[in-house]
């Protein structure tokens, strides 16, 4: 069986489309951690109460790639 | 998850191997990485094998269908997470499709008086350091690559889940929390990630109180409750518990080691064994200079996944370690098959128990290894299989 997540990038994807362009063309907030609490709030395609955890996630795990 | 008996079957042979006891062939351990995309049927871009899924699915399922191997280090992975950096419009690595190469560079994006502020609160130092490596990003950029490390993860999870299912294949590196841990020493996040190893080695003498603190701090909050829910939790798709990466070490004196490499490791080492659970190592470079700090722990516990010691001098300094390697990739790329034969043979007479077959590096070069010779090596292990 090949991957296939293509409903759920679906989804991720319609969501991103909500959202207000001129935010999104923003740069992000350099101050911490309203920077993080910002991006949390464009997370629409996850759970609220896991938005903010998963830009801080990511933020790690991008320094640490 | 209910497992295959094939897949049991394949799982008890690395816990055999790891605790010493003869099984019925040797195991082989993939340690290739972009070799795979060179080696494919299909020909591929190096840029395109790893951010396509498709493309490394494809290459990854085809080098195992014709090489066989008991258990891969990387399913084609190791280098999506550049395609989030890439998304983030900025990268410290470089891939050159025409030279057949990735470059990295060696960085330094946390600033030598941060230390301090950072064992305080590392998430608003990592805040920072993240705009200083991805510069004038915005927030749609921003939201893009976490819609992207997503789906590497969801790409992760599929294909680990397909070869231990359609492969019976056990993993080598855990990915995330539910299936194990990834610990490392925490200066090794300094040296790789933060200040690069040029600056952290002057750090040891510099800033050496801030950067221990830094490290107590990594320690306490994040590794070791890491390890710990791991070992309460153990992991069935990888054949050890936890996995553990040695790189900066290399850098290191012995009295630095001593004084900022393991004391962490250590205590990391000890909770394993005194769980009676399982690591594994991945050890870049060499480890002979520090054997002995190994020696002591009992058969069972430890494996190592060595690339440039030699494995039979190195068996004698540690007898109590299951050893990961032996085959030269000078021997892969510019022997003969019958050589490489003859040097598996030459490796299984010499250390039987509590070994297993793999390669002395990440096999990433097109001349580091000839279809020929890994094919002669796979098939005189498959006429040991029963």
């Amino acid at each position: 069986m090949l991957f296939d997540n293509s409903e759920q990038r679906r989804l991720r994807n319609e969501a991103y489309d909500k959202l207000d362009k001129k935010v999104l063309d923003e740069k992000i907030n350099p101050n911490f951690p309203d920077g993080i609490k910002e991006i949390a709030e464009l997370l629409t395609f996850l759970p609220e109460d896991k938005r903010e955890a998963a830009v801080i996630g990511f933020v790690k795990g991008v320094i640490l790639t | 998850m209910e497992y295959s008996k094939e897949y049991n079957d394949n799982l008890k042979r690395f816990n055999d191997v790891i605790n010493f006891k003869p099984i019925d062939r040797t195991l082989h351990f993939s340690n290739f990485y972009t070799w795979k995309v060179f080696d494919c049927d299909t020909r591929y871009k190096l840029s395109e094998a790893m951010v396509d899924f498709d493309k490394i699915e494809h290459l990854q399922c085809e080098f195992h269908e014709r090489y066989r191997f008991d258990t891969h280090m990387d399913y084609g992975t190791r280098n999506t997470a550049i395609g989030t950096s890439l998304a983030l419009g900025s990268s410290h690595y470089v891939i050159d499709d025409n030279a057949e190469v990735i470059n990295f560079y060696d960085h330094a994006i946390m600033e030598g008086d941060e230390y301090e502020e950072f064992s305080k609160d590392p998430e608003r130092v990592h805040w920072r350091i993240f705009q200083r490596k991805h510069p004038g990003v915005t927030k749609g950029q921003v939201v893009k690559a976490i819609m992207r490390n997503i789906e590497n993860g969801e790409f992760q999870n599929h294909i680990v889940n397909k070869f231990v299912t359609k492969y019976n294949c056990p993993g080598v590196l855990p990915n995330n929390s539910s299936v194990g841990a990834l610990v490392q020493s925490p200066i090794e996040r300094f040296g790789k990630y933060y200040r690069g190893i040029r600056e952290m080695s002057m750090d040891l003498r510099r800033h050496k109180k801030e950067l221990l603190m830094a490290c107590d701090a990594i320690h306490e909050k994040e590794a070791l409750p890491t390890l710990r829910a791991a070992l309460k939790s153990g992991s069935s798709v990888c054949f050890s518990d936890t996995f553990c990466g040695l790189l900066v070490h290399a850098t290191m004196s012995l009295d630095q080691w001593e004084e900022f490499y393991w004391p962490y490791l250590k205590q990391y080492f000890d909770e394993v064994v005194a769980a009676g659970k399982t690591i594994n190592v991945y050890s870049e470079n060499s480890i002979s200079r520090f054997a002995k700090y190994f020696k002591d722990y009992p058969k069972g516990h430890i494996a190592f996944i060595i690339e440039l010691d030699d494995l039979i001098e190195l068996r004698k300094e540690l007898p109590n370690v299951c050893l990961i390697g032996g085959m030269t990739s000078e021997l892969l790329g510019y022997g003969t098959p019958q050589q490489c034969i003859d040097r598996v043979k030459r490796l299984e007479d010499n250390l039987k128990e509590g070994f297993i077959l793999s390669q002395d590096k990440m096999v990433s070069f097109r001349q580091d290894c000839k279809r020929e010779n890994l094919l002669a090596i796979s098939e005189y292990l498959q006429g040991s299989r029963k």
